[in-house]
């Protein structure tokens, strides 16, 4: 499919079609999961009300990482085969991307307030996530940076493969580093159980999150991509080239 | 690896006035502001002191990380190198062995001196020397990957920091870990595998990381 | 030292760059072969150095192909060739003689060191610095260890800058020799385009407007 999708045309045709679908499953995702969250969802017999904060911060945190692991895939399609609309869709993966990471980082510190008492707690997962936003804003700043931008693209996307494959080796380190120095008491707020009124909200959320996202990255790459092609429809003829032999 | 290359880096170093020294120079100062910022009380440092020494050696790495290929991209070098028997993977290779011995070495030198002053037994320093020649390799070849998608933009000193942190994380936390681990059981702890295993797989990924932006920046 | 180079031909075909959104110049093909001197003449800044360097391999073009073959045997181009841009290429803490000695290293030269100083007219130098040499001297260094090298095809980005009329004439020798050894060698330049080999051609980039 993205080979089908690399070419401008094809892609806007398929936008045009699949933007607003993404749009419509966000609106209707948000709506009833926020619904389902908030109000019909049971509370938790030791957080209460808190525990709700879960349905918006358990989706962020996960599509923050998908968006990291398309974002991965994208550059390194621009790696291997230098194509402007993977650059294209790799930079506009990432700002949603960091945008989640750093929403899941808030709505984490807001729930972990009247569940520990404290703002910020070092615990592994919230460790890993604030590392992945490291990652992101330094990719961010490699585009931000350099002016050329499918220079940018090209260091952007070498960076972009070096963090997915640490990502791993990131959240080992400091589960690891965690488990020796967090008391057993701190653990992170999970989940409380998994049945199904829990699941279905949290279901309902990770949907909306997901379309949101595909939502936000097609909106982000068709206009970049309608914007290269105006540009090179407006771009200078370049130098005319003579070649001819030198009389000694 | 090639040898002419890492001769002629060390020789440049040698020659460069001291600029080498940047590194140790920092190691020394922050160990010291830190030790007056703590006020002195070697019951308070003790316990810090394998992390601070580690937060040390971090920074002042972090701090050298941008010379690395900087004077190459200025000068041309690196034109000249691409169009030689020289890989660019080699060459990388060449410059975190170079790096190694002009950045890294320094520092796990000077980290007992700093342990004395933190007035350290002598099994932690040994801890500390140890666990910073098992991630010496991947300190080294972050710093190569980090100049190398630097290409000596001056500016930019922040972006090496932002650049790297992310991947040297892993290495403070077994890094410190392994100091204490040493003390109970020796070198079997298991932090040193991870520090090794660490450097291996920074290695394999960093080196040719590197190797493609060296190839990127010329482009 | 070599006195044939094996048979070497660059190709570019249909060689098309931007640099940003600015189009530099498509459609850009030719073939260099042993003894040819093709001069790429333009005025500043409108891509000769680009052109160059995806000649060099250092740029992948953005459309077409640049192709390089060595005795009938397609090869990379660090195979083949040897680029002088406008940068030294040289470290200012190495003396010229280390400097010469490093690279001869590298590419495997057998030949006498001396010789090559007292050609390029730096015997005196030998000591000195890189960075305490002038310009001129420098681009002479350049010439040494572009000879050193031993690759057939050169690629000279302005040499006969920051040269006297001494130093120009050096070069045009030294290029005839490499010529006449089977050599090529593209030439960015100002200075008007000579023979100085089997023949010459002239590449010439001219705004559009």
């Amino acid at each position: 499919m993205i080979s089908y999708l690399a070419n401008p045309k094809r892609y806007l045709r398929f936008a045009r079609y699949a933007t607003p679908v993404f749009g419509i499953v966000a609106a209707i995702g948000f709506v009833t999961g926020l619904y389902l969250a908030l109000l019909a969802s049971p509370e938790d017999y030791q957080q209460g009300h808190t525990v709700r904060i879960m349905y918006v911060h358990v989706p962020a945190a996960w599509c923050a990482q998908m968006a990291y692991t398309a974002l991965a895939m994208a550059s390194l399609v621009s790696f291997i085969w230098r194509h402007t609309l993977a650059d294209i869709a790799a930079r506009a993966f990432a700002v949603p991307g960091a945008a989640f990471t750093f929403l899941a980082l808030v709505t984490g510190s807001l729930w972990g307030k009247p569940t520990w008492n404290t703002y910020w707690q070092w615990d592994g997962r919230m460790t890993s996530v604030l590392i992945l936003l490291f990652i992101y804003i330094a990719y961010l700043a490699i585009w931000a940076i350099i002016e050329d931008k499918k220079h940018a693209a090209r260091l952007a996307s070498i960076f972009a493969m070096v963090g997915f494959i640490n990502i791993p080796i990131i959240k080992f380190s400091v589960d690891w580093w965690n488990s020796l120095h967090q008391p057993a008491t701190f653990s992170s707020p999970g989940a409380p159980g998994s049945s199904s009124e829990i699941l279905l909200p949290l279901m309902t959320m990770m949907v909306a999150y997901t379309a949101l996202f595909g939502w936000l990255s097609l909106r982000q790459i068709t206009t970049e991509v309608l914007r290269a092609q105006s540009a090179r429809k407006r771009q200078n003829p370049g130098a005319k080239v003579t070649i001819e032999a030198v009389d000694a | 690896m090639n040898m002419s290359l890492i001769k002629r880096d060390l020789k440049l170093a040698a020659r460069s006035g001291g600029a080498w020294l940047l590194g140790l120079a920092f190691f020394m100062v922050f160990l010291t502001l830190t030790a007056i910022a703590l006020g002195g009380d070697a019951n308070v440092m003790r316990p810090l002191a394998p992390a601070l020494i580690w937060l040390a050696v971090i920074l002042s790495a972090m701090l050298s990380f941008s010379s690395v290929f900087m004077s190459d991209y200025a000068d041309g070098t690196l034109e000249q190198l691409k169009l030689s028997k020289i890989s660019m993977l080699s060459l990388c290779a060449s410059k975190a062995a170079a790096y190694f011995i002009m950045a890294i070495a320094p520092l796990i030198i000077a980290a007992p001196i700093a342990a004395l002053a933190f007035d350290l037994p002598s099994q932690v320093v040994w801890g500390i020397c140890f666990s910073l020649f098992f991630a010496a390799p991947a300190l080294s070849v972050y710093g190569i990957f980090a100049s190398a998608v630097m290409a000596g933009r001056g500016a930019s000193g922040f972006l090496v920091i932002l650049i790297t942190a992310p991947f040297l994380i892993p290495l403070l936390i077994f890094g410190v870990a392994a100091v204490d681990s040493y003390v109970q059981t020796g070198l079997s702890a298991p932090e040193f595998r991870a520090l090794a295993g660490l450097s291996l797989i920074g290695s394999a990924i960093g080196l040719p990381a590197a190797a493609a932006a060296l190839n990127a920046n010329l482009e | 030292m070599i006195t044939e180079f094996p048979t070497t031909k660059l190709t570019l075909t249909d060689v098309g760059m931007s640099r940003g959104n600015y189009h530099l110049f498509s459609g850009v093909s030719f073939e260099l072969t042993p003894g040819q001197v093709l001069w790429v003449h333009g005025d500043n800044g409108i891509g000769k150095t680009t052109l160059l360097r995806i000649a060099s391999g250092f740029t992948p073009p953005e459309t077409g192909t640049a192709s390089y073959s060595m005795s009938g045997q397609s090869c990379k181009p660090e195979n083949i060739i040897a680029y002088q841009g406008h940068q030294t290429g040289f470290k200012a803490k190495l003396t010229a003689q280390e400097e010469l000695s490093f690279w001869a290293k590298l590419h495997g030269f057998n030949g006498q060191l001396p010789d090559i100083f007292t050609l390029i007219g730096l015997g005196e130098k030998l000591s000195v610095p890189t960075g305490s040499l002038s310009a001129g001297q420098k681009r002479r260094l350049g010439l040494g260890r572009l000879i050193i090298s031993q690759k057939p095809v050169w690629i000279m980005d302005e040499p006969a800058a920051s040269l006297d009329a001494e130093g120009s004439q050096l070069t045009e020798m030294i290029i005839s020799d490499h010529t006449a050894r089977g050599g090529s060698v593209i030439i960015a330049s100002h200075s008007p385009a000579k023979v100085l080999g089997q023949n010459a051609r002239r590449l010439t980039l001219r705004a559009a407007s």
